[in-house]
């Protein structure tokens, strides 16, 4: 079953302004952490208070879990929606306890359920004790902890998360990641968060969407991102690539540096841009290509080895425990690439 | 039609009523302008409307000049000095605000008075029969109002030399400028907009004035105004004066803004960078705590002792049935007024802030207007529709049922809906600025939580800002304890205020007696002094 979907979206705050949403469609399905990945002002944000009704689109349409709530002629207002939003400095109600600031949203039920409900939701977030607590007696951690029992509570029909990680600190912001992926799972909602943070989106969500001046560039699994981005600005956004020109000739691609073996069927004498990344560059005597090294980075778990191959500058990951100099002269080959879009 | 906005209806048609309502008064004046002829108006404008303007623009201007003069050196004296006693002068400099220009004005005048001490004394020592003087004359006036109204400009300037102009003021000391090349050069053009401000909130409380104006016999439109209606009761004429009197307000107000139109370029956008004073001792600091002094002494200390002690010397007059009715008055119409504006700010206010038209910031424009007009224009303004419905009322109601509709016209309810109209400003701004500190997503969180518009707010943003409520209510409640041209101009027969009664004992020559009943709205109106003087002291934020 589909929680949302967004249909031809276009939203525009001034008159003079480029469209905020440029004719946007996305669906999002049950149960899915749905990551929305782009740089500020691409419109991500944008996108979550339109969902939440705290926005009125120019033209489209919005439903959750199949209902309109947004379209020709029909609003919902945010009350109604049956969702959950998660500010992104989390707006607790600094005069209300914790308690009090999870029942919020429960004051429809009989106190009894009301209780129940939101002992349930502190015990999911790992608030229980804090309960007489105010806001401002809360680490970061515990508070955005009680903003997201606060949205858990009223069983939302989507979980909206805004910047969910930007106010933590390093330390933080990885414990955070693990724990809201398993409260949300265990909750068994289905949740959007947008982020700049693409490391956020690759370990935290189970489906990716980039956002680019107000349009989806690609919607997938973090992996599919990973390995094949869509176009040049995807593949560079999530983690290190080479990105390398080509022509196509015979079932190969030829560079400047060599000869990489295609198995795709393109047009002879095609010009093709594709994405390599580093742990895909393979530097071993076996390989068919030749490089110098001109410098290396030592990450820890890796080292990242910048390579000169005839004049054309390339990032290769090798483990930790290798032995390569600068200066070195190598061999190497290329195990995988995809072929990417120029942006 | 496709939706453009996220819906409030409730909220906005209360916002249009309620400024409909409150802005109805200047329409009608603006409409009535070329309406009725009268010919207690014609011989006004060949007689004595160019006195008016020429009293009115004296005063504006001396009194102008007085208190830039007492606020700008004692605020820069208080900013960039340490001397002693500097710490209770900070706040003790805003003390003379608490004494109404009309108060100050029958202390002095009583003190100097030939059966005052003061007299008596002076004529002893010079050995002569009568040392009496006539004191009342435009130019005393002009210095016992601005001892009591610089507190205006010291505040605002004070705000800018400590806040805005901290770190400028240390660059300019660090490349080798002295205090007073300092001062010159950057201070006073960084205060200038600042200083505008002050000086029109001056200019307002000059055309409202009716109390001082009128014991020193200085004729100004606004005394004339409550002039041709109590003694001509030509409603007509009234208007028109009203007419003018709006006119040189909002000419003041045009000025104000053309002086402030370059405040972006103005202002540093700097840290408060803190700003450590230079001690002063010796001569130098006497000189400067003499400066301090003087202004507090005037303004607050002499007139406070003298109320005082008359206060004690009537006390036996002072606890009768009569004063506790007064007291009654005054109290249940500020109250009333108070809860109104409060409750009025914040529909305004609350509807501007989550609808986000622009539209109705432009609404709260004109419900702020009231606060430049003077007091006598909105009681001309809204006494024209209640004398309107009276005259209806009267002839049908009055024939068919034989009912008394005269407690209608200078009744409380438009006594309390003039003093709405008069001190909106007064109660939206706190509230506004309340809700600029409060975070945005408070009132978008509540909502997406299941809440409506309206829990939102009562559950939420209320009370999140439960001290500018506060904050409001205090003003609206002191301006309308000390209020008097649009009170005697629309009070019920017979009623009277604090402020009233004080003033009419005053002008009775009964001075001391009255001091008790001002003495009274000089201790409550500390209260919202002090206030004001927190809310513009940036180290106590």
């Amino acid at each position: 079953m589909i929680a949302l979907q967004l249909n031809n979206i276009n939203k525009k705050y001034q008159a003079k302004e480029k469209n905020a949403l440029d004719n946007f469609t996305l669906s999002i399905g049950n149960g899915e952490i749905h990551a929305i990945v782009g740089e500020s002002g691409c419109g991500k944000t944008t996108l979550l208070r339109l969902v939440a009704g705290l926005e009125v689109p120019d033209s489209g349409e919005i439903f959750i879990n199949e209902k309109m709530v947004s379209g020709k002629s029909t609003f919902l207002s945010p009350e109604k929606r049956n969702i959950g939003f998660v500010f992104q400095d989390y707006a607790l109600f600094p005069h209300l306890k914790v308690k009090d600031n999870v029942a919020f949203g429960l004051n429809n039920l009989a106190s009894s359920e009301r209780e129940s409900r939101v002992k349930k939701y502190l015990d999911l977030v790992g608030l229980t004790g804090y309960e007489n607590r105010y806001p401002h007696e809360l680490s970061g951690g515990q508070q955005q902890r009680t903003a997201l029992a606060r949205s858990l509570a009223i069983e939302p029909a989507v979980l909206l998360l805004d910047e969910p990680f930007s106010n933590l600190d390093e330390i933080l912001k990885k414990q955070m990641r693990h724990e809201i992926k398993q409260i949300i799972t265990r909750a068994g909602a289905t949740a959007i968060f947008v982020t700049h943070d693409t490391n956020d989106a690759l370990s935290v969500a189970n489906k990716i969407s980039v956002i680019r001046k107000g349009q989806l560039l690609q919607s997938a699994m973090p992996e599919e991102i990973y390995r094949n981005p869509v176009n040049e600005y995807v593949s560079k956004m999530f983690g290190l690539t080479n990105t390398i020109k080509g022509v196509y000739k015979n079932r190969s691609l030829s560079t400047s540096f060599g000869i990489i073996q295609c198995n795709e069927n393109l047009n002879e004498n095609s010009e093709v841009l594709i994405s390599v990344r580093p742990e895909n560059i393979d530097i071993s005597s076996s390989g068919n290509m030749s490089a110098r090294v001109k410098g290396t980075v030592f990450a820890g778990n890796i080292i990242e080895v910048e390579l000169d191959a005839s004049g054309l500058n390339l990032i290769a990951s090798i483990d930790s425990f290798s032995n390569i100099k600068i200066g070195d002269e190598v061999k190497f080959s290329i195990r995988k690439y995809s072929i990417i879009k120029p942006d | 039609m496709f939706i453009k906005q996220v819906k409030y209806k409730g909220w906005i048609i209360s916002t249009f009523f309620v400024v409909a309502l409150l802005s109805l008064p200047l329409w009608i004046l603006l409409f009535n302008f070329y309406g009725a002829k009268s010919d207690v108006w014609d011989q006004l404008l060949h007689t004595v409307v160019a006195d008016y303007a020429y009293n009115t623009l004296v005063l504006i201007i001396a009194v102008g000049l007085l208190t830039l003069l007492l606020g700008v050196s004692t605020a820069w004296f208080i900013s960039v000095f340490d001397f002693p006693g500097k710490k209770i002068f900070s706040w003790a400099l805003v003390l003379p605000l608490s004494i109404p220009a009309y108060v100050a004005a029958y202390t002095y005048a009583g003190m100097v008075d030939y059966t005052s001490p003061v007299s008596i004394y002076t004529a002893e020592m010079l050995n002569i029969k009568n040392a009496y003087a006539d004191v009342m004359s435009i130019n005393n006036l002009i210095w016992i109002l601005g001892f009591v109204m610089y507190p205006y400009i010291y505040l605002l300037a004070r705000a800018t030399f400590t806040q805005q102009a901290g770190n400028v003021l240390e660059a300019s000391r660090m490349l080798g400028r002295s205090a007073a090349n300092t001062f010159f050069s950057i201070a006073l053009p960084l205060a200038k907009p600042a200083l505008a401000v002050g000086v029109t909130i001056i200019v307002m409380e000059l055309l409202n004035d009716y109390g001082a104006m009128k014991y020193f016999g200085v004729n100004t439109f606004t005394t004339a105004i409550c002039q041709v209606w109590f003694a001509f009761n030509d409603i007509n004429a009234a208007v028109k004066l009203s007419v003018f009197l709006v006119i040189i307000s909002f000419v003041f107000i045009l000025l104000e803004r053309w002086t402030r139109r370059k405040q972006k370029f103005y202002s540093t956008g700097g840290k408060n960078i803190s700003f450590s004073p230079r001690k002063l001792t010796g001569a130098k600091g006497i000189g400067v705590f003499m400066i301090c002094l003087i202004p507090l002494l005037i303004g607050f200390i002499i007139p406070f002792l003298q109320l005082f002690i008359w206060t004690v010397q009537t006390r036996a007059s002072l606890f009768t049935a009569q004063s506790w009715e007064l007291v009654k008055n005054s109290f249940f119409l500020a109250l009333l007024a108070s809860a109104f504006a409060i409750v009025f700010a914040l529909i305004i206010v609350y509807t501007c802030r989550i609808s986000k038209a622009r539209a109705l910031k432009v609404l709260m424009q004109i419900v702020n207007t009231g606060y430049a007009i003077p007091g006598a224009v909105i009681a001309i303004g809204v006494m024209v529709p209640f004398i309107f419905i009276h005259n209806s009322l009267a002839d049908s109601l009055g024939r068919a049922y034989n009912i008394e509709t005269g407690m209608l016209v200078g009744g409380i309810i438009a006594l309390v809906f003039a003093y709405l109209v008069r001190f909106m400003a007064l109660a939206a701004a706190p509230i506004d600025a309340g809700f600029e500190r409060m975070n945005k997503n408070m009132d978008e969180a509540p909502r997406t939580l299941g809440a409506s518009s309206i829990r939102s707010f009562l559950k939420v943003s209320a009370p999140l800002i439960k001290t500018s409520i506060i904050a409001a209510g205090i003003f609206v409640f002191i301006n309308v304890l000390k209020e008097i041209p649009l009170t005697i101009i629309l009070r019920p027969f017979n009623f009277d205020t604090l402020a009233t009664k004080s003033f009419e004992m005053a002008k009775n020559e009964q001075v001391a007696e009255s001091a008790g009943l001002s003495l009274l709205i000089v201790l409550v109106s500390i209260i919202p002094v002090l206030l004001l003087n927190k809310l513009f002291d940036p180290s106590k934020k």
